[in-house]
């Protein structure tokens, strides 16, 4: 399918390690798909693999159903952005995007305009060297979209970002796939992901752990859901809890942790003993929680 | 999407880009890619100044050099002079000595010598200029990590790599076009100085001069293939160097002591041709260089030309064979 990416059976076997273990996955276009995983799990390979940069010792990776190196106009098909200081430090920052029009024959009055795109026109003929982090990032993403890419591929873009250069990626890569085409971002930072992805692949040690809709993967372990209740009538509350069959702790600043039933059957438990509430919260676990558990499962 | 707090710097979506199409074959575009890459940056003018002014000086060591042996050549001196009269050497003894003496100052010989000398001027650190460039083209992909953009709009990487040596080359050319232009306007005007002919036109030095643009070519291809041996920046421009000047007369050291010490046969010593700077010069040479004596002291001549040529061009060969696979095999990363 167009823009879809398909790894499958992914393994690259270095001599002491084994950096990415038989994974399999589909990344679907007019989507932000997360790629997750702790540092060192694999995700830099992985992506290298996909872009035909490293090469696997096993299984495959096709990007609209080719692999990287087979498809006749690669900037054209993916846009990707794997440094953040991936240019020549006395370049100007528009040289380096001429430089990259004269390999792929777009004509020099393109650079200027993917420059435009992201915002750095005003720092067209500053020299490398002098460019910011943020701005730096920004250059990655206009050099990754010279060809009008279908397919973006980015490795931890919110590296070194201040909060509103993250701001501008996310708006940035969530316009790109409303476009109906695919992101594809890989990162440790969870609290993005949250906010950026739909879809989120997570992997550990070079294995898949888990992948699917960001909803249902946190949903997915609903069943440790907790309910949080706070009242002055600690102890009656607690009894009548443990008959409808919960599972109750106290946590530390005197409010109840409620396991096993769900917040109606608390509040209609707290009006049969007439107990005061001052707090009655259904706490949802984060992919935070679900990353950590299954990582480190 | 609608953002309120619109930053200065523009966090605006992606507007539907044009539509861009590529034009161009393959190879145009990535050998102007490659000189692109050179142009934008300091390199091709720094060493592009350290050319002339070696071009420079080897044409007034060169022009120094011609002046001499070409008054020499014109007042062979008086072989009895400070002797008593009757008392200087043996009638056959002064023949010997005129003779070696017209040997080694035959006008013919000196001015195709001279000639072709002053036409290549500065091709000594020419070559090491155009390796070094030729080095920096690769290395500097991996010192400032533009090996991933560059292989990613290209991922066929002999492709890549061909195109790295066909802008080296190029590079090359340009720096032997330019100093031989300055050599050759430099070198005739020294002749016309000195009254004798420019020997422009006579085959051997014409062949210097073209050979001299192939020693700039085979010489930036080899440092393209030191540039993709050793990828750290430092270690391939030091090993380079080193190897050019180093290597030049470690090499030949090695060769002399073997003919002295192990096996006393002339083909030891014509065999130095092997070492690649021998190569180049015994290439450009309009007769085969002097590269030692017997015990009888009888020059041994080195080998002719077009040995040179063919070494020189075998290890050009290898070096871009050598660096096109391990380029194909290496992981980016």
């Amino acid at each position: 399918m167009e823009g879809q990416i398909v790894v499958s059976g992914l393994t690259k076997q270095y001599p002491k390690v084994r950096a990415v273990d038989d994974l399999s996955f589909t990344v679907e276009p007019g989507r932000v798909t997360g790629f997750l995983g702790p540092n060192g799990s694999g995700k830099t390979t992985t992506l290298r693999m996909v872009l035909n940069l490293v090469t696997p010792t096993k299984g495959t990776a096709t990007i609209s159903g080719v692999r990287y190196s087979a498809l006749g106009e690669p900037p054209g098909t993916v846009g990707a952005v794997l440094e953040a200081s991936s240019a020549h430090k006395g370049r100007t920052g528009r040289n380096h995007l001429r430089v990259y029009c004269a390999a792929a024959g777009y004509p020099t009055k393109r650079a200027d305009e993917v420059l435009d795109l992201v915002g750095l026109t005003p720092a067209a003929k500053r020299k490398f060297k002098g460019y910011s982090l943020g701005m730096r990032q920004r250059l990655g993403i206009a050099a990754a979209m010279l060809g009008d890419p279908k397919v973006l591929i980015l490795d931890e873009p919110a590296n070194g970002l201040d909060p509103e250069g993250i701001r501008w990626m996310r708006e940035f890569l969530r316009a790109f796939a409303g476009q109906g085409k695919t992101v594809f971002v890989s990162s440790h930072l969870l609290s993005e992901m949250e906010q950026l992805a739909d879809d989120v692949i997570i992997i550990a040690t070079g294995k898949l752990i888990a992948q699917g809709r960001i909803d249902q993967i946190v949903d997915g372990k609903s069943q440790v859901e907790t309910v949080r209740v706070r009242t002055p009538q600690a102890e009656a509350l607690t009894s009548e809890l443990l008959k409808a069959g919960a599972v109750v702790n106290t946590n530390g600043n005197g409010a109840l942790s409620v396991v096993g039933i769900d917040a109606p059957t608390v509040g209609r438990a707290a009006l049969a003993v007439q107990a005061e509430l001052h707090e009655l919260v259904t706490e949802k676990p984060d992919l935070e929680q679900v990353f950590l558990e299954r990582t480190q499962a | 999407m609608t953002t309120v707090t619109q930053s200065t710097t523009g966090a605006q979506p992606p507007a539907p880009t044009p539509a861009v199409s590529p034009s161009g074959s393959t190879a145009v575009r990535l050998v102007r890619a490659e000189i692109l890459k050179l142009w934008t940056t300091n390199t091709w003018w720094i060493f592009g100044i350290c050319a002339l002014a070696a071009t420079g000086l080897a044409l007034l060591v060169n022009g120094f050099q011609a002046d001499y042996e070409i008054g020499q050549a014109h007042n062979p001196p008086n072989f009895n002079e400070g002797f008593p009269p009757g008392q200087g050497p043996p009638p056959e003894e002064i023949a010997r000595q005129q003779q070696n003496w017209a040997e080694q100052f035959n006008l013919g010989r000196i001015l195709l010598t001279s000639a072709a000398n002053l036409y290549t001027s500065g091709q000594f650190f020419g070559l090491m200029f155009v390796m070094l460039i030729g080095t920096l083209i690769v290395t500097n992909e991996f010192h400032h990590q533009t090996a991933t953009a560059t292989f990613l709009t290209t991922p066929k990487r002999t492709e890549v790599i061909l195109a790295k040596l066909g802008g080296a080359v190029g590079i090359a050319g340009v720096f032997w076009l330019v100093s031989t232009i300055i050599s050759i306007s430099v070198g005739v005007a020294f002749f016309a100085g000195q009254g004798e002919t420019n020997s422009l036109g006579e085959w051997p030095v014409t062949r210097a001069i073209l050979f001299n643009l192939l020693a700039y070519a085979i010489w930036a291809v080899l440092g393209v293939g030191i540039g993709v041996l050793i990828r750290s920046q430092l270690g391939a421009t030091l090993t380079g160097g080193a190897l050019y000047f180093l290597g030049l007369f470690l090499a030949q050291g090695v060769f002399y002591l073997i003919y002295a010490f192990l096996i006393k046969e002339e083909w030891v010593l014509k065999a130095m041709v092997l070492v690649p700077g021998v190569a180049s010069s015994v290439m450009i040479a309009p007769t085969p260089p002097i590269f030692g004596n017997t015990n009888e002291g009888a020059p041994i001549y080195g080998p002719q030309w077009w040995v040179g040529a063919l070494v020189l061009v075998g290890y050009g060969v290898l070096a871009g064979a050598i660096g096109t696979l391990i380029t194909r095999k290496r992981d980016i990363s």
